[in-house]
């Protein structure tokens, strides 16, 4: 509950965006809300296609042409992103909200070297020179740990380990200082031990900046360590809303209920991974109903005709379910 | 940065299809850059006088070519007239010796034989008095065999010559009052070149031997060896060690057919290239509409006939290498948008290009910073294949008449050229082998030389092909 007082710095109202395919339209986005304020981490989290990745595509207009935003509001520091015209939107991008990618490998172009790609923002919304630029580069390099920064800025981005592209991605995205990153599954594509460094490397140097921080992961673990706040997606919306302490101690969607003890644990023993039954729905033909409700084993004939609405269970608690109450008393296991 | 240009120098240098094909290519540009030393545009004919156009293969002909009448002088008008109406051998020698001298200055070997035929009568007489001429011109720079070849009225001169010596073999006579003892072999040499443009084998023959006092089979084996005497291809060692073809230098062809094919390449290479490109890219990274109606019209330009189309805008421009070239950058660009098309389609989804979108980067600047270079290589690699065997195309558009006139210096013309000989003679299937042989191989050495290089560049500069 740290920073309900504030100002959010950024508003995402009742967002949807919507593919637009030779299948039939995707509600890949279905109405989602929430904020983020100053300083703050916000977790989304969900499975391969709840559209959790959509969303920040959204918050920077950066959809292909198929994907189309719907309706909602995207307010950022008081201006609506999606009525913003295209040159104003690019002033955004970078220098206000940045963006890290999955996927280091394919994130950096393979033809510059690394400091070049850096340069490339600094100069782009700085309008620092180019001898500037490289100091502002090498000094990048070495915040976020890459050894020997002053050489590490003319290799190729085949010359260095994931662990170091993602660094030197996170170098990239923060060269203008940003006041919000959006990182998607930063460490979803690293090693084990790597994704720890870059976790508390992310931590670290948000504190440093002071910036609001969107992290995009699949990985309860994750969250657990790097989030305040955490918005759980299942197909297109936002399920659960809350204080990430909170929801992990008293879940109180079916869904977040069914991830926290798909989690495995150490101290208790389990003959087998506990999982969720059944796949994510199809996006071109949800389920009528509550969407979760084919996999959800609380599931009543009520869920399958009426959508349930976001009701506020416990302060600054959300869930998107009818019988939230069924959970109460229920611990995860 | 300069470190990394170091590095990709030396990579480029181990790169061994690179040194090949570099050396190779060096080579042509060396052979492009010294034509004029190498293989000089002279006329075999006439040593003194330049060629107009060097990239024209010059040709030793055999025959004279007719002179059409309108271009009498009017000196040589009358002397017909009075030879065929006076009777010439009427004339007093005075009369006779200024219009025989200006005839000797100023007619045409044609209009001479036109006298002589009307009037058969005056045939010896004028002839005598031709000969009678002779120790007067002898006196008049004649004595000196060099000044008589290069300065002294080589046009009539020859023709008299040859007019003379087609009559009755007066030629040799003509001849045999020079001393031979006093001329160079070389200057003999020349003397007869210029006499048997004009005369039968038979009679050059006959007058060498009588000139030379040597045994005529024995000139008529000299003169073969030079080649100066048969249409075939003629293969020597010590003046066209390629040979020739139809009286011309097969290396003088290969020689200057190295501008021609770079010109050709070049060209062709950097428009095609260009137009696709800039086709492809706005084809690509904006896809929709634009994308539809640039690839329907690049579908329409592949389903023309490459040679149909070329033969059709031929016949709208006109013949010659430049049409030719037109015409292959016209119907040859579309392979260079297809390619460029679908690999910005793949860059496009990139994630690169999302993380630059990301950071704010303008469209213009994230096509030229992040698509074009990613996407170029492949396009680079087959211009400078393409270099190559558009001299290929060349040479057949040139096979079908098209391209460059007969006896351009083009290797693909050459080629062409030589076409009568390719199956060699009766029992000797390879007898004119080198007809074929030198423009070939300077044909396969240029094409694989631009694909190693192709190749190479790839390697060499595109990082993702780096380990």
């Amino acid at each position: 509950m740290m920073s309900v007082n504030r100002e959010p710095i950024l508003q995402v109202k009742n967002l949807k965006t919507y593919f637009y395919t030779e299948d039939g339209v995707v509600r890949a986005v279905d109405g989602v809300s929430f904020e983020l304020y100053p300083g703050e981490t916000l977790g989304i989290v969900g499975e391969s296609g709840s559209g959790k990745s959509v969303t920040s595509l959204s918050i920077m207009r950066l959809l292909d042409e198929k994907g189309k935003i719907e309706s909602g509001e995207i307010i950022f520091k008081g201006r609506d992103l999606l009525k913003l015209p295209e040159h104003e939107m690019r002033k955004i991008r970078g220098n206000e909200i940045a963006m890290i990618f999955q996927e280091p490998m394919v994130a950096l172009n393979p033809v510059y070297t690394i400091g070049d790609q850096i340069m490339e923002a600094i100069m782009l919304h700085q309008g620092a020179d180019e001898k500037k630029a490289r100091e502002m580069a090498v000094d990048l390099l070495r915040r976020v740990g890459i050894p020997e920064p002053e050489k590490r800025v003319d290799q190729y981005p085949h010359q260095l380990s994931g662990g170091m592209r993602q660094r030197a991605m996170i170098a990239m995205a923060l060269s203008c200082r940003p006041s919000i990153l959006i990182a998607d599954e930063p460490t979803t594509a690293l090693d084990v031990t790597i994704q720890a460094q870059i976790l508390d490397l992310m931590k670290e140097l948000q504190e440093e900046y002071g910036m609001a921080l969107i992290m995009i992961t699949h990985d309860m673990g994750v969250i657990a360590e790097i989030a305040d706040r955490v918005a759980v997606m299942y197909a297109g919306h936002i399920v659960e809303y809350g204080e990430v302490h909170e929801i992990f101690k008293r879940p109180r969607h079916p869904y977040t209920y069914g991830l926290l003890s798909s989690i495995p644990r150490l101290d208790v023993e389990q003959e087998k991974l506990k999982s969720i039954p059944g796949t994510v729905p199809d996006p071109l033909n949800f389920p009528t109903g509550c969407r979760f409700h084919p996999r959800c084993e609380f599931a009543e004939d009520r869920c399958r005709e009426e959508e349930p609405e976001m009701v506020e269970v416990l302060p600054d608690h959300y869930s998107r379910c009818f019988f939230w109450k069924k959970l109460e008393g229920l611990e995860v296991k | 940065m300069r470190q990394e240009t170091k590095r990709t120098l030396r990579r480029f240098m181990r790169n061994p299809s690179a040194i090949i094909g570099v050396s190779i290519l060096i080579m042509f540009t060396l052979v492009a850059a010294f034509a004029p030393v190498i293989a000089p545009p002279i006329n075999p004919m006439d040593p003194s006088r330049k060629v107009s156009n060097p990239y024209i293969m010059p040709k030793i002909t055999w025959k004279a070519e007719p002179i059409p009448p309108s271009s009498r002088s009017d000196a040589v008008k009358e002397f017909i007239a009075k030879a065929m109406k006076k009777q010439l051998y009427k004339s007093k020698k005075e009369d006779l010796i200024p219009v025989v001298e200006h005839i000797l200055r100023r007619a045409r070997a044609g209009d001479l034989c036109e006298a002589y035929s009307k009037s058969y009568k005056i045939k010896s007489q004028v002839r005598k008095k031709l000969l009678t001429l002779v120790p007067e011109l002898k006196k008049d720079g004649f004595s000196d065999p060099k000044s008589l070849i290069n300065s002294y009225l080589p046009e009539d001169f020859k023709i008299i010559c040859s007019e003379t010596a087609r009559i009755d073999g007066g030629f040799a006579k003509f001849l045999k009052s020079f001393d031979p003892k006093k001329m160079s072999k070389g200057d003999m040499v020349k003397i007869i070149l210029y006499a048997s443009k004009y005369l039968s084998i038979e009679d050059l023959k006959e007058a060498a031997a009588k000139l030379f006092k040597v045994d005529k089979e024995d000139i008529y084996r000299w003169l073969k060896e030079k080649k100066y005497i048969e249409r075939d291809p003629i293969r020597t060692v010590d003046y066209h060690p390629f040979g020739m073809i139809d009286g011309r230098d097969i290396m003088y062809g290969v020689v200057w057919g190295t501008r021609t094919a770079f010109r050709i390449g070049l060209i062709v290479t950097f428009f095609g290239t260009l137009i696709g490109l800039v086709v492809g890219s706005i084809a690509g990274y904006y896809g929709g509409w634009i994308d539809e109606v640039l690839m329907r019209i690049t579908d329409v330009f592949l389903s023309i006939p490459f040679l149909v189309a070329a033969i059709v805008l031929t016949t709208i421009l006109g013949t010659g290498l430049n049409k030719v070239m037109i015409a292959m950058i016209i119907f040859g660009w579309m392979g260079t948008a297809r390619l460029i098309r679908g690999n910005i389609l793949q860059v496009k989804e990139e994630q690169y290009i999302l993380a630059a979108k990301a950071l704010g980067v303008r469209d213009f600047l994230i096509i030229m910073r992040h698509v074009i270079p990613n996407t170029i290589f492949p396009v680079v690699i087959q211009a400078s294949m393409r270099m190559g065997s558009l001299v290929i195309t060349a040479a057949a558009l040139s096979f079908l008449g098209l391209g460059a006139p007969t006896g351009y210096a083009d290797w693909g013309s050459i080629l062409n050229y030589s076409r009568d000989w390719i199956l060699g003679a009766q029992g000797e299937a390879f007898k004119y082998w080198f007809a074929l042989t030198y423009p070939g191989i300077a044909m396969v050495l240029f094409v694989l030389s631009w694909n190693l290089l192709g190749d190479a560049l790839r390697d060499t500069f595109d990082p993702r092909l780096r380990g």
